[in-house]
């Protein structure tokens, strides 16, 4: 009897307070972000934009999903602070955890990002694979803009920008999570999406590359590629070669990572970081109307090759002597190579990198729809 | 009532100890303490914990069925006893009330951002009541069931984020020098805190031989779950700063994502994490009470059990307001101390003192 007693109680209580009864606050409280937007402001630290899903619906959308947005948008001196005033004059608390993306200001980003990036990762309502953009022109655009994109629901407003990237390669995906941990690491660089409004478009145009926090340059869609094939994030992109069978035309090719990776290496040779990149990857050839035989195949090939090796050493070129970036994050293969961090540090390698000297070789396998294989 | 455990649940039992603190903190202070050399030094310690059981196994064998207390009163007397007792049970209370109160501010900083940390420690207290008043039985049989359930809950995670395990992430393998992974590293053995088992469990199994071979594997499990744990944090998060307060393991669950409809399977580990340490804490507050009952010679325990409660709130609340409780060198040392030092030397001048009687 004491048992049931017992149990009963138990029951009760965990009826009560366990099921979330006690203090849940439901759906209909929150206003739900889809994005953050951060820029510059003349009379605070950062002005803050929260692009927020609308539970109007409108009365002409073709599905009860579809939603709207508003946008708001508060001077302030800290994330925290401009969620609290924006909190302030809406009906509904702001919740973070749909919030798909974070666009900065190229002129906020070169100020630094390291505050607001460390306050957000506080918040635990913020999602590790929520994406950072950082953009050529304000945030505040950027939304807007996006907004009239004429995709139907808000919270896939940032899908074509973030996922684009996995059929381009002009990109990078870059997770909050690893942003984050990037950012407060001093052997890592913090690598984030450039993205571009060009005429009320928004589009995926680089990656943006941080040092010290700072947003100091970017890569261009070549040397983005470039930077997915060395760092074997490459899903698929399509080039453009010129035919050597017929020069007045080009060749459109299909890449994908081959079956082999693509491997980096690097030693000490003469007292230089000596990197040797091998390159491995399958390609399609979408274009070509004509049958091609063993020999034109091994043509565009060779081709191909010193296509993709021409563009991977301009992409060492820039980042090595231009930027003096360790992208690749090659003082940590290097590094592996030594048994302690303190005989490492001892080559000095901020000062080594900058003389780093590369050989790249690319292999690549083509396919043609007309003609199955080599 | 039967209160003999055999073999495989004492396994479980110190396997627990070893899930419940590689679910907490144990992986993230051996990499902030060693960072890359985290891997070699969580080997290297699993090795020494391993001679140091060994040792403390022969040890024990002159002594069938005593645990820890019953040797020392057999070595010093009454007095002595007391005070071992009591330096175990300010070992076991800082072991619960750190559990206790890493896990409500990870509970209240995730979840129950709006509830008072006495309600949310409110369901730890009513889980070490009930969990002791039913007795022994239930709580052995509560490890025993929640064991498997935490291993294949820590497998999925592992599965999940294996693919981001390259073995250049863990170098250079000796960290940030041979001292400071050998030497200064050789203070995180206090990780192994399921080492203390073995110097209470005796009394409570039916067979020795069992026991010693349940303690030798425990500990090679939890030297493997360790090394894995921390080799794959290690891939996925550089640790050169020490940035984050955020539950490394918790962080890993957030990273899986099964499917559109599942994004966050944080909220399993965290159920899951929840019901193991249950079971866990509610052991713990078992062998307390054992102690004191050992300490004074008391016929029954259950009762104590309601004064040891309030004395874990408040310790607790001790803890969570002065901001102690990840603060682990003053435990790691005692930890270190009493484990490593003072029980092998216990044992050891017994067994001399039984040898020469």
């Amino acid at each position: 009897m004491k048992k049931i007693i017992s149990l009963i109680f138990l029951l009760t209580f965990i009826l009560f307070f366990l099921t979330g009864c006690y203090d849940a606050i439901s759906l209909e409280k929150y206003h739900y972000a889809i994005a953050l937007g951060i820029d510059t402001s003349d009379s605070t630290k950062l002005k803050l934009i929260v692009q927020i899903a609308s539970s109007n619906n409108s009365s002409d959308s073709s599905s009860s999903q579809s939603t709207n947005t508003e946008i708001f948008s508060v001077d302030c001196d800290s994330i925290n602070l401009g969620l609290n005033i924006i909190n302030n004059y809406l009906s509904k608390k702001i919740n973070l955890s749909h919030c798909s993306a974070i666009i900065y200001s190229e002129e906020f980003a070169k100020k630094g990002i390291k505050d607001t990036i460390n306050a957000l990762a506080n918040n635990p309502e913020i999602r590790p694979n929520c994406h950072i953009l950082i953009s050529n022109s304000k945030a505040l655009d950027i939304l807007e803009n996006i907004s009239n994109s004429g995709e139907q629901f808000s919270s896939r407003y940032y899908d074509f920008v973030i996922n684009s990237v996995e059929s381009t390669g002009y990109s990078f995906q870059s997770e909050f999570s690893q942003f984050f941990y990037a950012i407060n690491n001093d052997s890592e660089i913090p690598i984030a999406n450039y993205i571009n409004l060009n005429k009320e478009a928004v589009q995926s145009v680089g990656i943006a590359l941080f040092k010290n926090a700072k947003f100091e340059y970017y890569l261009d869609s070549l040397n983005s590629l470039a930077h997915l094939i060395v760092s074997n994030r490459l899903k698929e992109t399509v080039i453009s070669i010129p035919n050597p069978i017929d020069t007045s035309s080009n060749i459109d090719i299909t890449l994908k990572s081959g079956k082999s990776k693509t491997t980096n290496k690097i030693k000490i040779l003469n007292g230089k970081p000596f990197i040797s990149t091998n390159v491995s990857l399958t390609g399609k050839i979408t274009n070509m109307p004509y049958f091609i035989d063993n020999e034109n195949l091994a043509l565009i090939e060779k081709n191909l090759n010193f296509y993709l090796k021409d563009i991977i050493e301009n992409y060492y070129y820039t980042i090595i002597k231009k930027y003096n970036l360790d992208l690749n994050n090659f003082s940590k293969m290097l590094s592996s190579q030594y048994l302690t961090t303190t005989s490492f540090n001892k080559l000095n390698w901020d000062q080594l990198y900058k003389d780093s000297f590369y050989n790249v070789s690319v292999i690549s396998k083509l396919y043609t729809s007309l003609y199955t294989k080599k | 009532m039967n209160n003999k455990i055999s073999g495989i649940e004492a396994f479980f039992i110190m396997c627990m100890f070893s899930i419940n603190t590689i679910i907490l903190n144990a992986p993230k202070l051996i990499i902030e303490n060693n960072q890359t050399g985290a891997f070699i030094n969580s080997i290297y310690i699993g090795i020494i914990a391993l001679i140091f059981l060994i040792i403390m196994n022969k040890l024990l064998n002159y002594f069938p069925n005593f645990d820890i207390l019953d040797i020392a009163n057999f070595l010093g007397g009454k007095i002595f006893k007391i005070f071992i007792g009591f330096l175990f049970i300010l070992i076991f209370s800082i072991i619960i009330c750190t559990f206790i109160a890493q896990f409500i501010i990870l509970l209240k900083t995730v979840y129950f951002k709006d509830s008072p940390i006495l309600f949310i420690l409110m369901f730890f207290i009513l889980c070490i009541l009930f969990s002791n008043l039913n007795g022994f039985i239930s709580i052995k049989n509560s490890i025993c069931f929640y064991f498997p359930i935490s291993i294949i809950t820590l497998s999925f995670i592992f599965i999940n984020n294996i693919s981001n395990f390259t073995f250049i992430k863990v170098t250079p393998v000796f960290g940030q020098s041979f001292y400071n992974t050998f030497i200064q590293g050789f203070s995180n053995i206090f990780v192994f805190t399921n080492l203390i088992l073995i110097l209470f469990l005796p009394p409570f199994c039916n067979n020795s031989k069992s026991l010693k071979k349940a303690t030798i594997f425990s500990l090679i499990f939890s030297c493997i779950l360790l090394t894995l744990t921390i080799g794959i944090l290690l891939s996925i998060y550089p640790f050169d700063n020490s940035i984050s307060n955020f539950n490394p393991l918790y962080s890993l669950t957030r990273r899986i994502e099964l499917s559109q409809f599942i994004e966050r399977a944080d909220a399993l580990f965290v159920t899951i994490a929840l019901f193991s340490c249950f079971s866990y804490i509610g052991f713990l507050a078992y062998l307390i009470t054992q102690t004191i009952k050992k300490i004074f010679i008391l016929e029954n325990e259950k009762i104590l059990i309601y004064s040891i409660t309030p004395y874990i709130i408040g310790f607790t609340f001790l803890l969570i307001n002065t901001n102690t409780y990840n603060k682990s060198d003053i435990y790691k040392n005692l930890f270190n101390i009493t484990i490593y030092i003072i029980s092998p030397l216990i044992l050891f001048i017994s067994a001399l003192k039984k040898k020469l009687m």
